[in-house]
């Protein structure tokens, strides 16, 4: 993986660390002038602190997600200051003072709430990295407060970084990402806008130079995200395309060849839920984890969300906790976007309540809180947040 | 007189089942055994496909029989040939899936077909 040489440019609170591997990499004796001339000190100055307003009455909760307490409300129009954000940025922590610089509102909100038309960009927001995403023994039902349990992001770990360096010993491409999965993955609304050169990524500064790197070959279909695609059928070559997969050849051996990918964003959920057991879930996930790791690609899998009004809705929370533990038992990246739904109308779901909402742009924008809206805007946002994360592994194993 | 009918009949019924072909068995037929292993896998009929596909693909006996659960399919102009000597038996029509009123449609191919025990089997897509 290429080396940038745009590190120090990148205004994030992690710059402290990065402006030290900066230094091993280029000598420490060659940057320590550099810190007398002044030239690095404005990276390791305390962030500035963003003033913002809400344009909706938001909910302040005692922490980063709905589970947590609720505190207040935020009413339209008061200005406020954004001092903390969670990893993602999808929730803030606001404080609202009086005259007399005493704070008389404290708490977190939604992001998406608050106007954008401001310069808050979340590259210059410190990351709270102490607290969860949730606080599951607020929640009543014992496997929701499993679900909610699981990060909404995960921890890249180093066996990813030997299943990405296996895959470039098989030619895998270091910057090629793709998607295997039913409809909900086959929507030209997810992963195909991250290529778009129009780009407005609002607050989530943070996250272009990983978009940059994944999207220079851009993003194409994927041959393994077929509508009514299941979890069974993504093994069978009788539901692979005839023009560019071989006999006999299923539809994930096809797509792994055509791409040699890196990365490969998984979900499979929706259909499956309605006609097969969770045991069978298990298994099927369990083999499409494995090959797609014999490829030397790292699987990054999402649970789904799903609506309680469903017939299914319980079924899928058993079907999603298996993915959490598969997860956990191959170390493989999980987003838990059935708990960053949570907080979006139905759900982020659509009328059929299966499909997840688009929003109709067939390019990021999160300028106007579209992650809050739109389910397939939060999946994007989520899969960005987790390409940045591997990137800036990758980053940090190269460098070491 | 009305006996003698009956019997007449029956003898009849008898005689030409007996001297009739009747439909062709599995083994009998490579062409009948691709068709009915491809309706058996858009019903998911998991007890029809286990006597139709060869050994060797016994493994995948869930996928075949699963691989459709989740959408309604049926087989469309579904035309199939057998090829003396050259165990390969050429189909062409189309499986139609179609998911919430989208139609998928997945093109008949070229089957391996393989005897087993003097029977024929389906045995995975051909070269």
């Amino acid at each position: 993986m290429n080396n940038s040489n745009g590190r120090l440019t990148l205004q994030n609170n992690t710059s402290m660390l990065k402006v030290l591997i900066v230094f091993k990499q280029i000598g420490f004796c060659i940057a320590l002038p550099f810190l007398f001339t002044g030239l690095i000190t404005p990276l390791l100055a305390p962030s500035p602190i963003s003033v913002a307003t809400a344009f909706r009455r938001a909910v302040i909760y005692a922490g980063p997600g709905d589970t947590f307490q609720q505190t207040g409300f935020l009413n339209p129009g008061l200005e406020i200051r954004v001092v903390e954000r969670n990893q993602t940025g999808i929730w803030v922590r606001i404080q609202r003072v009086d005259e007399a610089e005493n704070v008389v509102q404290d708490g977190w909100v939604i992001s998406a709430y608050l106007n954008r038309d401001t310069d808050l960009q979340f590259s210059t927001i410190p990351v709270n990295s102490t607290l969860l995403d949730s606080q599951p023994s607020n929640v009543n039902s014992q496997s929701m407060a499993k679900l909610y349990q699981a990060p909404i992001l995960p921890i890249i770990s180093d066996e990813m970084i030997e299943i990405f360096n296996l895959g470039q010993s098989l030619g895998n491409q270091s910057h090629v990402i793709t998607k295997v999965g039913d409809s909900l993955s086959a929507s030209n609304q997810y992963l195909i806008p991250l290529a778009n050169t129009r780009r407005e990524l609002g607050p989530y500064d943070y996250l272009a130079p990983a978009l940059d790197f994944y999207t220079r070959a851009g993003i194409t279909d994927s041959v393994a995200a077929r509508i009514g695609l299941s979890t069974y059928a993504v093994f069978d070559p009788l539901w692979a395309d005839k023009e560019q997969c071989q006999p006999n050849e299923s539809p994930l051996n096809c797509e792994y060849r055509l791409k040699k990918p890196a990365i490969s964003f998984l979900m499979f959920g929706p259909n499956d839920v309605r006609s097969m057991t969770e045991d069978k879930y298990e298994t099927q996930m369990r083999s499409l984890i494995e090959a797609t790791l014999a490829h030397g690609i790292i699987p990054v899998i999402s649970t789904f969300s799903a609506h309680p009004d469903e017939e299914f809705f319980w079924q899928s929370i058993n079907f999603n906790l298996k993915l959490v533990a598969l997860t956990e038992e191959y170390q493989t990246p999980l987003i838990n976007l059935w708990a960053a739904a949570r907080i979006l109308p139905d759900f982020g779901l659509d009328q059929d309540k299966v499909h997840l909402k688009v929003s109709g742009f067939d390019y990021l924008k999160y300028d106007t809180g579209h992650e809050a809206f739109y389910g397939v805007s939060l999946h994007n946002l989520l899969s960005i947040c987790v390409l940045n994360q591997i990137y800036e592994k990758l980053n940090v194993e190269v460098n070491e | 007189m009305k006996a003698s009918f009956i019997i007449f009949i029956i003898l009849t019924t008898i005689l030409m089942s007996a001297c009739g072909t009747g439909p062709p068995t599995a083994s009998s037929d490579p062409v009948d055994v691709v068709q009915r292993y491809l309706q058996a896998k858009v019903a998911g009929d998991r007890d029809t496909l286990a006597g139709l596909i060869c050994s060797i693909q016994e493994a995948n006996l869930d996928r075949e029989a699963l691989s459709f659960s989740g959408v309604k399919a049926q087989i469309n102009d579904m035309v199939c040939q057998y090829t003396e000597n050259s165990n390969v038996v050429t189909c062409s029509g189309a499986i139609v899936a179609d998911y919430n009123g989208e139609n998928t449609d997945f093109p008949l191919v070229n089957y391996t077909v393989t005897q087993e025990d003097g029977q024929w089997k389906w045995c995975g897509e051909a070269p």
